[in-house]
């Protein structure tokens, strides 16, 4: 089902700039993240991801631009809007000292729609003995308490800041396996940002890559993956195949040239007949190859 | 850096420069002081036992200056549960002999040097007799054990201090023995010299072990204590966010206060027991230091109660910042988790008082005490003085929590800073006044003017944060007036408390000066701005 | 059923999964009437958006592959085997086609390579007759 487009989006950042000192870390970032999609985030370190997930959760304040999540400004009413939003970051943070059984205790007074049951099954499911502290656990230990701390009140908003980053691969299973069952439920969101662009195109239905504080492109996965064609071109003469806007980057192998094109195909093939050169195959892209096309220091124009 | 001798006293030295320069200023004051007073000045005394007033007050200072050199020099900056000394400097490609002599080394010529330099131009020239070889060996020696204990990979970060205070006061014992059994000042100083040598082994030891990874540890000590947390229940659900969030602080800080009192006063108790039985002074003094130390250890564990937690830094982390409770409800948590631990703390030394009562003849002092000032005015004035030095205690901790809930190092670095120089500005003033009546009693005169104007800057202060919480919507107006009100009714309540006691004690204080200067002690922005010192925090 | 999706070659995933189960149905590993996993289930088991297996599923009613039931699931539809002869046949032709381009860069002419396909066809038809 299509996501409803027609609903206010759950989280809503318009033209937010942000400065730390002389770094630029966001320039005029608009994006909308509809209801019940999965929204994944990509982009280098760096590039600004951590900074806009930390203005939505009001952890950032807006130095020019608005921020809106689930129909509230984060900073102005941060209890409201926290209550429906859950939190997982790349920093296992939970205190060492801590068990379990109290971790889950303590995070189950803020949250009214806690589920006894379901933090329970998730904690039988993982293992997680509850008279553990937590410095006695492994990290995908800690980071799947973190989980269940954040999943266990069924949030409105799923919030996973490079959550699988340096966990091994049987962590990262499990939360990808609780995005999925999030977003099973009915009208829940998941905006989740991620280094590991395969997981990132297995589960989201849009996504937004930020290049050096720009968003390079936002919309449904379907459509970016539908823009990116990888193009082999044959092209006779010694010198680089002209630089076309929409082309990022040309590479030789042997008389063929290969590029990765954002446009439509047609209108290239009509131009690059003007230069002689004939476009002999185009395949689809994997979002891995998208996004280092578009990271690229030859990218020569990248269009939003 | 030439070589790695150099590299590594830089790492050692190189985050205290700024402190290393306080010090270094002070001494070269405290060096001009004796030179530039006159001698009837420099002999002053408060009286005729103790020694010359201003020559004290140096050394005091000269003290910390060096003391604040040895924590330096133990070269912390790991984990308290491993090694104390600076993780990376484990891997560094020097020996672990030259990895443990470079800061016992340093140390040690920095602290004879520094207290060579203290006696011959500070002390001396003050009029302390004061004498120069074998303290400045007993200091190396001492920052040498400090130093191997520090250094030792000790699995338990508790077992540092059950190794530590005993060897420490093993050290200082032995010093004082030699130096007080007449075998001379060479002799003692030769003698404590060697131990420091002797030391050097073990130091080299600590840190090759420390460097291997091993640590001390005892197997059967952690299935000990597996078993014990299991033993605890399971928890059990909060009634509140803001039951919730007590707990928290409580067992991220409220722990410290009463543990740190327990230690001392097992230690001191433990001296104690072991002093002269006859004198009943010494009771009395025990008594005073027992409720004095609350309130000071209060102000030192201030500065850390608006972290995450003790050993953390002070960025807020994700999980507390993302938590759905609004600023003024934690503050209003933190402020109730330091009643409890004042509570818990001041219980543990009234306990300490009864076991006091024990002891033979203080309890015939005490009764006579009480005999001749009256069972109602004595138990009156017990009372007050107990019930003042609790809130004492709780004011302390609470009126420093917004250093800390800033969430900015500079901030609290800074406020340390400043208040160093604020109270060596302030001695210093104090003695001027001592020796020069006549600025005092232009002070004096101006007094009712320069109380005005503090009274009018913190009434513009509080007016100002309550404005801007407003404006945030982080209170509201009834909130703020509830505010206005408490700190009103604890101004009265203390304004008659005191009026009566100062009746009671026969002194003179005129009742407009009493409501003027509570008014100035009792803290209303520190605990107000509290709140928005944690939102400046949160929404960075 | 065992789906197995990869995210190399930048097919989308709704299509890999149409194109598996067309494949599992023409080869005969899933049988008429056979039940389809529910959209939740097969979402968590290969860890994809459940929206993406819905979309598969949809584009697979759409070719007339499966059948939704409302209330009971999804279910291989009994008339598969026209499609799945149709399915068959191109699966065969992609193979052909892989062959002949083999075949031409190996410089091997069109009447060797129908010869070799002759008498392969014997050789395996005697095999075949001798382990009976």
């Amino acid at each position: 089902m299509p996501p409803a487009f027609r609903e206010e989006p759950v989280a809503e950042v318009r033209d937010l700039t942000r400065r730390f000192g002389d770094k630029t870390a966001l320039a005029e970032v608009s994006l909308a993240v509809p209801r019940g999609v999965v929204y994944g985030l990509v982009g280098a370190n760096g590039a600004g991801k951590t900074t806009l997930i930390r203005h939505l959760l009001g952890l950032l304040k807006a130095q020019t631009g608005a921020v809106r999540v689930c129909g509230r400004v984060p900073v102005r009413e941060p209890v409201e809007v926290l209550s429906r939003v859950g939190y997982l970051s790349e920093e296992i943070d939970l205190p060492g000292w801590i068990r379990v059984d109290e971790l889950l205790a303590y995070m189950r007074a803020f949250y009214p729609t806690w589920d006894d049951a379901y933090a329970e099954d998730l904690r039988q499911q993982f293992e997680l003995d509850p008279s553990a502290k937590l410095k006695a656990l492994s990290k995908g230990q800690r980071a799947r308490a973190g989980l269940i701390a954040a999943l266990a009140y069924r949030p409105e908003l799923l919030v996973l800041d490079e959550p699988s980053s340096g966990l091994d691969p049987i962590v990262r299973r499990d939360i990808l396996g609780a995005i999925v069952r999030t977003i099973a439920d009915e009208g829940r969101t998941v905006i989740f940002s991620s280094h590991l662009l395969d997981e990132v195109e297995r589960v989201s239905e849009c996504v937004a890559m930020l290049k050096e504080g720009r968003l390079v492109f936002a919309g449904p996965l379907d459509d970016v993956k539908a823009r990116y064609r990888r193009l082999t071109v044959r092209w006779e003469a010694t010198e680089r195949p002209p630089a076309l806007a929409g082309v990022l980057g040309w590479r030789a192998s042997g008389r063929e040239w290969t590029a990765v094109a954002c446009t439509s195909t047609e209108e290239l093939a009509i131009r690059l007949s003007a230069y002689g050169a004939e476009i002999l195959e185009q395949r689809p892209l994997s979002l891995d190859e998208i996004f280092l096309a578009q990271s690229a220091r030859e990218a020569q124009s990248a269009e939003a | 850096m030439r070589s790695p001798v150099q590299a590594l006293l830089w790492q050692v030295v190189a985050r205290h420069r700024w402190w290393f320069a306080l010090g270094g200023v002070y001494l070269v004051v405290a060096a001009i002081v004796p030179q530039v007073l006159s001698p009837q000045t420099l002999a002053l005394r408060v009286n005729d036992i103790s020694p010359p007033a201003v020559g004290q007050y140096l050394a005091a200072g000269c003290a910390g200056v060096l003391l604040h050199w040895m924590l330096v020099f133990v070269a912390g900056g790991g984990e308290l549960e491993r090694s104390a000394l600076f993780k990376r400097s484990l891997v560094l490609p020097v020996t672990s002999q030259r990895l443990a002599l470079v800061p016992m080394l340093a140390g040690a010529a920095a602290l004879a040097a520094g207290w060579c330099y203290s006696v011959l131009a500070v002390m001396r020239p003050a009029g302390l007799t004061v004498p120069l070889a074998w303290p400045a060996a007993a200091l190396a020696l001492f920052l040498a054990v400090l130093q191997v204990v520090s250094w030792l990979p000790l699995a338990r970060p508790w077992l540092r201090i059950v190794l530590a205070v005993p060897l420490l006061c093993l050290t200082v014992a032995a010093a004082l023995l030699l130096a007080l059994s007449g075998l001379g000042e060479g002799l003692t100083a030769g003698i404590l010299a060697a131990g420091w040598l002797a030391m050097l082994w073990p130091a080299e030891r600590a840190v090759a072990l420390a460097r291997r990874g091993d640590t001390i540890d005892w197997p059967g000590w952690q299935r000990l204590a597996e078993r014990v947390a299991r033993l605890r229940p399971r928890a059990r659900p909060f009634r509140s966010p803001d039951a919730a969030q007590l707990w928290l602080e409580w067992r991220a800080h409220g722990w410290l206060l009463p543990v740190a009192i327990a230690a001392l006063v097992v230690m001191m108790g433990g001296l104690f027991l072991l002093a002269d039985r006859e004198k009943i002074e010494l009771g009395w003094r025990f008594l005073h230091l027992l409720l004095v130390m609350p309130v000071l250890i209060a102000s030192t564990l201030g500065a850390n109660l608006g972290k995450q937690d003790f050993s953390s830094g002070y960025e807020l982390s994700p999980l507390l910042a993302a938590r759905p409770i609004s600023s003024a409800r934690w503050v209003a948590a933190k402020l109730w988790m330091c009643a409890a631990s004042a509570a818990a703390a001041w219980l543990l030394v009234l306990a300490a008082t009864l076991l006091l009562l024990f002891r033979p003849g203080f309890q015939q002092s005490v009764l006579q005490a009480i005999e001749t000032a009256g069972p109602v005015r004595s138990t009156a004035l017990a009372l007050a003085a107990v019930g003042g030095l609790i809130v004492l205690t709780w004011v302390q901790m609470a009126s420093s929590l917004w250093v800390s809930l800033t969430g900015r190092a500079w901030v609290a670095n800074g406020f340390a800073f400043v208040l160093v120089i604020g109270i060596l500005s302030a001695c210093t003033l104090a003695v001027a006044f001592v020796l020069y009546p006549d600025a005092k009693q232009s002070l004096v005169a101006a007094l009712p003017w320069l109380i005005g104007l503090l009274l009018a800057v913190k009434a513009l202060v509080a007016a100002v944060i309550l404005r801007e919480l407003l404006a945030r919507g982080r209170i509201r107006a009834a909130d703020a007036l509830r505010l206005i009100a408490v700190w009103l009714a604890a101004l009265v309540a203390s304004w008659l408390i005191g009026q009566r006691l100062a009746a009671e004690l026969g002194l003179a204080v005129a009742s407009g000066q009493l409501l003027a200067g509570l008014a100035l002690v009792i803290p209303f922005s520190r605990l107000a701005g509290a709140i928005l010192a944690l939102d400046w925090n949160r929404h960075r | 059923m065992e789906l197995h999706l990869s995210s190399q070659d930048g097919v989308p995933i709704y299509l890999q999964i149409v194109n598996q189960v067309k494949y599992l149905v023409a080869s005969g590993r899933l049988a008429p009437g056979e039940e389809l996993p529910p959209i939740r289930a097969l979402a968590e088991q290969l860890l994809i958006n459940p929206n993406t297996v819905a979309r598969a599923y949809r584009e697979l009613e759409l070719a007339g592959v499966v059948t939704k039931r409302r209330t009971t699931g999804t279910f291989v539809s009994a008339g598969a085997s026209p499609l799945a002869r149709r399915e068959r046949l191109r699966l065969i032709t992609e193979r052909i086609d892989a062959l002949l381009v083999e075949a031409r860069q190996m410089d091997i002419d069109l009447e060797t390579l129908l010869e070799l396909l002759q008498a392969r066809d014997e050789a395996l038809h005697a095999a075949a007759r001798q382990e009976k």
